[in-house]
């Protein structure tokens, strides 16, 4: 057994959100995504039905084997093929810290400390969560349930204190390009949620199996009313046009906060609570690749292997984060769903198939 | 064993980060700026105009004025020129000994000659720099932006201060604007909107024997795109502001009924106001409807005001005057084609479909349009006196 902790389902649903909250925080895409105008919050609430429904085949997949996690059925059901599979999911969850690790560098040094090296803020705080992901998915659980709030409090506070400068009626006019793009962007939203992968390897680890429902519905839900906060918060204040202008939309918005010249510049405690939620990011980044590498090899530990990785993850970013013309390319709509849907929408799809068609694991509706 | 070396590992971090942050800055090591100028020179180049905070000078005065009275300043305004913004203000280092901070500037002053060949390039580098800040108050100056920096307040210590005062106190007047980094960024990005800014003037003011020269907030500037072509004089910055519903208080003189040489100032207490885009045949109509609610707060003539037909009369001359400013607001900005009312973005909200081509055309369609005014007034309270005080 390499782990032996349990989570609830509550600690569950609060690591998954941190993790995808916090990139949305800062590099809000969807405000540059289709339909490209005052529409935009719809693609948000879209995202959700369509991830209910997208994210079946892992639904179903966690129902058949529900001791296993997504690198071990990925053997049984293919066999020494599985292994592959569970090896491209590896390369992509490095390839996805290491995006992760380098938006929050170009972030941190962009809005705040702009002398400062990035590798420097990347080593710190990437041995920092191996540390937190060394010390089991328990810890990791029990820590974001303490973080997770002040995160929202946060968010929420900084959304309360914007309402007075808010203008409803930059939401008008109304659909003015139809459903049709907010569906595409929806998929982008859901092409961009990978914490389902992370989701499908911890699903074992909760204490109560039949919470699996909770999970699956209330981490969308979530995220849903917690992304079309950011976006309306955004649109409402500086309108469309401007918003698409900026390459941090809700940092930007933060930046205008003032209650009676006094409550000005909080932008500083937001990166502080933000950095927090990051910290968990990286951990659970970091815990579910060195859990998947040990099983798919059926190592006894998989401790040994945190600070390795962080070694490959750290050049890795520097050769990912270039630029942020670059990565803002890769991460936009036009690319980044067709990249990402493999991983969370495809390959998932195909394994269920297979698992259907050659009865392994057992259906327990 | 393993877990104490993460320990020895941790603590070492620690050290590293107790020292504090990498690109930390002593206050002692910094020029704060409280207010930018920029200027076009003639050949070009831009010039960059800092008013620079002295803390020590600004402390010994305070205490040296009990005793002597002395003239120490506690600003420095400092001049530096370079192709760009960036590269003047970088030139600037040769001159200006500590790090020019930003973050705590408040005002951004454009110089006129500068503002006719556009806005936007200048303040680009304002956006994107990380230390300034949105709620920055933009102006216009009539001049040089140089020399309204080199002006002194005489009440603060600070221009800037006084500028950020002077801005938050147009509410009462209603006849200038205030308007913020935010709301210049605003309209210049939007297709149809064209950008007004509030100007700021150098007056003579004579004290004793010596005139000194005094900011006054005059004037809101008007642009096409992002090029300054007019101003708005303060009674149709009052128009303006009727259309836009951002009156919210301010003195409206009217003729007495009785007399018409005599006047009557009644002060605004409540203004809302209704914009109604409409199409006829394709062309658009616009209506625009102001509500308001005075007071009669101070009258010239001698007779009693505080009956039904004069009050009714006085409603009536308040709405006349109401429609005046705003006809007057409504005739400089067609004449010049500049939609400052943000009536492009009404008819992008309601008529949608028919929009884009009304926009690929919008400063004819603007100058065209018909404009409907109605005004609706009411007078309410009178005051401590109903009848004035006379034998």
């Amino acid at each position: 057994m390499l782990e032996g902790g349990k989570i609830t389902s509550k600690q569950m649903i609060l690591l998954l959100f941190t993790s995808r909250m916090i990139t949305w925080i800062a590099f809000l895409f969807v405000i540059f995504a289709p339909p490209g105008n005052q529409d935009v919050w719809i693609d948000c609430l879209m995202a959700l039905p369509l991830q209910l429904l997208l994210a079946l085949p892992f639904y179903f997949l966690a129902k058949r084997f529900d001791k296993q996690s997504f690198f071990e059925y990925t053997t049984a059901i293919l066999g020494k093929p599985g292994k592959g599979i569970g090896i491209l999911y590896i390369l992509f969850l490095i390839h996805m810290s290491a995006l992760s690790i380098a938006q929050f560098s170009i972030f941190l040094t962009t809005v705040l400390m702009d002398i400062t090296p990035p590798l420097f803020f990347k080593i710190t705080l990437l041995i920092l969560s191996a540390f937190a992901a060394y010390k089991g998915i328990e810890s990791l659980g029990r820590f974001t349930e303490l973080v997770a709030p002040i995160g929202m409090i946060v968010v929420l506070g900084v959304v309360l204190a914007l309402v007075k400068d808010m203008d409803p009626k930059e939401f008008l006019p109304f659909l003015e390009s139809g459903l049709f793009p907010s569906f595409f962007t929806g998929l982008y939203i859901f092409s961009t949620n990978i914490e389902l992968i992370m989701m499908a390897v911890l699903l074992p680890f909760l204490n109560h199996r039949g919470k699996l429902n909770t999970v699956y519905i209330g981490f969308p839900i979530l995220l849903v009313v917690f992304l079309f906060t950011l976006t309306a918060t955004v649109i409402a204040l500086f309108g469309y046009d401007l918003a698409k202008t900026m390459t941090f939309p809700f940092y930007s918005a933060i930046r205008t906060i003032s209650l009676g010249n006094i409550i000005e510049r909080v932008e500083s405690i937001f990166v502080a609570a933000w950095l927090l939620g990051l910290y968990v990011k990286m951990a659970l980044y970091l815990y579910v690749t060195v859990l998947g590498i040990s099983q798919i090899f059926r190592l006894k530990v998989y401790r040994p292997l945190l600070l390795p990785l962080v070694s490959l993850i750290v050049p890795v970013s520097t050769l990912l984060g270039k630029n942020i013309v670059e990565m803002n390319e890769f991460t936009s709509f036009e690319i980044y769903p067709w990249y990402a849907l493999n991983f969370i929408f495809i390959i998932p799809f195909f394994l269920l198939l297979t698992a259907i068609v050659r009865r392994k694991g057992e259906y327990r509706p | 064993m393993k877990y104490r070396s993460i320990l020895y590992l941790l603590c070492l971090m620690m050290a590293l980060m107790v020292s504090g942050c990498w690109n930390y800055s002593e206050l002692k090591e910094l020029s704060i700026s409280y207010g930018l100028g920029i200027d076009q020179l003639d050949d070009g180049q831009i010039q960059l105009t800092l008013l620079i905070s002295l803390p020590m000078a600004g402390k010994s005065s305070s205490q040296k004025s009990n005793s002597n009275g002395g003239e120490e300043k506690g600003y420095w305004v400092t001049t530096m020129t370079g192709r760009t913004l960036f590269e003047a203000l970088s030139n600037g280092r040769d001159q200006v000994s500590r790090k020019t901070f930003l973050a705590q500037n408040k005002v951004i002053i454009i110089g006129e000659e500068a503002a006719k060949n556009g806005i936007s390039p200048l303040l680009d580098l304002a956006y994107r720099r990380h230390d300034v800040r949105e709620l920055n108050n933009v102006f216009i100056a009539k001049g040089k932006a140089q020399d309204i920096l080199e002006a002194k307040s005489e009440q603060e210590e600070n221009l800037a201060k006084a500028l950020e005062n002077l801005v938050e106190a147009t509410g009462s007047t209603s006849k200038a604007t205030k308007t913020t980094l935010l709301d210049v960024m605003k309209s210049l990005v939007s297709k149809t909107n064209d950008p007004f800014i509030s100007g700021l003037e150098l007056v003579d003011h004579s004290a004793g024997k010596e005139t000194k020269k005094l900011v006054k907030l005059s004037d809101t500037a008007l642009f096409k795109d992002d090029r300054l072509v007019g101003w708005f004089n303060p009674k149709e910055t009052r128009g303006l502001l009727w259309i836009l519903g951002e009156v919210k208080s301010g003195i409206i003189v009217v003729d007495a009924p009785d007399d018409e040489s005599k006047k009557v100032a009644i002060e605004i207490m409540k203004a809302s106001r209704k914009v109604k885009p409409e199409l006829m045949d394709g062309k658009p109509v616009m209506t625009v409807s102001v509500e308001e609610v005075g007071n009669l707060g101070e009258q010239m003539t001698s007779i009693n005001m505080a009956t039904p037909e004069n009050f009714k009369e006085l409603e009536n001359r308040q709405a006349n005057v109401i429609k005046e400013e705003i006809q007057a607001a409504l005739d400089k900005a067609q004449a010049l084609g500049v939609d400052v009312f943000k009536f492009g973005q009404e008819y992008h909200r309601k008529f949608p479909k028919e929009f884009p081509a009304l926009e690929e055309n919008w400063e004819e369609e603007f100058k065209k349009m018909t404009v409907n005014i109605e005004v609706k007034t009411k007078l309410n309270a009178l005051g401590l006196t109903a009848e004035p005080v006379k034998d």
